[in-house]
């Protein structure tokens, strides 16, 4: 039996090692930060949410990527595009193929979009592994911010993520393992991906040092976040 | 261990919440609607509702998020309600200045097939619409050229 409580509070080991690495993103960025001058310097204030590149497998990937994309990346104030009607025009026009969309160069955007840049989206990994207790997915995203003017990139970004959903705990641990195998069962057959994505977009946008500066739409923190999301090598 | 993982949760939601601050925009369940959507193309009142339900909170608490209006205007075009479509398309414009040139651009495309609908009605195609059709050729050739 104390097996299975070491499961459990392995389990919280687990949560609060989690914990620490959202503390790490928010309060000093683990990794060296990035060089933000060109980005500074073109100073954006909209993004244009491109359809998603999808070179992974898994044909439901992209939807579940898409529809959460948005809000992170707005939400660090910036005007982002309606995505979907977005999407839905280019298909119009027979443009519904993104990796035809994806090389071509990005300033022909703005006469129709008027857009300052375009985030474009590529999943590179998506895989599922079911091992009866957990199922655990691991993905691999890219980010890339072109410039819609110069069309030169302006931020990129590679998000890694391994995810396992969880089943609230009962207090009974037994009952704990079993909760765990059947919800694994279950995302086996119709997986729930949304928290998945939603964690991977917030951290690509919002992590000190790694995501992108705050913009117009955060007036209190906007162009006052040097430190955190540096311009180049301080200069002497 | 449940209180232990409630305590968890409100710390982690704290500790959140002071880093990020409240969310600057109201998406509401703008997320799981638009994938239902995705999923199911008859899920389109549930998407519908769901933009509805983000713009009134967002009006109201002056947090309205980008692209709200447009997505809803965008549903409605979609439906066959032209007028509703471009009504929405200038709000957005001038809620967000920034998606000016695409929501003009609409517009001006939308009135100009309707009003050239009335001359030959013959003409008139449903209710596509065509952004820039120069641009985005442009584009396809660009590809041709590139690759």
């Amino acid at each position: 039996m104390s097996f299975l409580y070491k499961i459990g509070s392995l389990k919280c080991v687990a949560s609060l090692v989690a914990l620490s690495t959202v503390l790490a993103g928010c309060v000093a960025a683990g990794p060296q930060p990035k060089d933000y001058s060109d980005f500074r310097a073109e100073n954006p204030k909209s993004i244009l949410v491109l359809p998603v590149l999808n070179n992974s497998g898994a044909v439901e990937a992209p939807e579940f990527f898409l529809s959460t994309v948005s809000q992170p990346f707005a939400q660090r104030g910036y005007y982002v595009f309606p995505a979907n009607m977005v999407k839905s025009l280019l298909e119009d026009e027979g443009m519904s193929d993104p990796a035809l969309l994806y090389s071509a160069d990005t300033r022909r955007l703005a006469p129709i979009f008027g857009c300052d840049t375009a985030l474009y989206l590529t999943i590179e990994r998506w895989e599922s592994q079911y091992v009866v207790i957990a199922t655990s997915t691991n993905v691999t995203f890219k980010y890339e911010l072109r410039s819609c003017k110069s069309g030169e990139s302006l931020w990129a970004h590679t998000q890694q993520l391994s995810y396992s959903p969880q089943a609230s705990s009962s207090g009974n641990p037994l009952a704990d393992l079993i909760a765990q195998a059947i919800i694994a069962a279950i995302e086996k057959g119709a997986p729930n991906y949304m928290p998945l994505a939603r964690q991977a977009n917030a951290l690509a946008a919002g992590t000190a040092g790694q995501g992108i500066p705050a913009g117009p739409y955060l007036p209190d923190v906007y162009q006052m976040d040097l430190q955190q999301f540096p311009a180049g090598e301080a200069s002497e | 261990m449940i209180k232990k993982n409630i305590l968890l949760l409100c710390a982690t939601s704290a500790v959140l919440a002071g880093c990020v601050a409240a969310p600057r925009f109201e998406y509401g369940s703008y997320e799981p609607a638009l994938y239902a959507y995705y999923k199911k193309p008859e899920m389109a009142d549930k998407f519908e509702a769901a933009l509805q339900k983000a713009i009134e909170k967002g009006e109201e608490t002056d947090r309205l998020a980008p692209g709200m209006y447009a997505e809803l205007g965008y549903l409605k075009l979609s439906q066959g309600d032209q007028a509703g479509a471009v009504d929405l398309f200038r709000k957005e414009a001038q809620a967000f200045p920034e998606s000016e040139v695409f929501m003009s651009g609409v517009v001006t495309r939308l009135t100009r097939q309707e009003s050239e609908g009335v001359i030959e009605e013959e003409e008139t195609e449903s209710n596509d619409v065509k952004v820039s059709e120069n641009a985005i050729d442009g584009m396809r050739s660009a590809e041709g050229a590139d690759v």
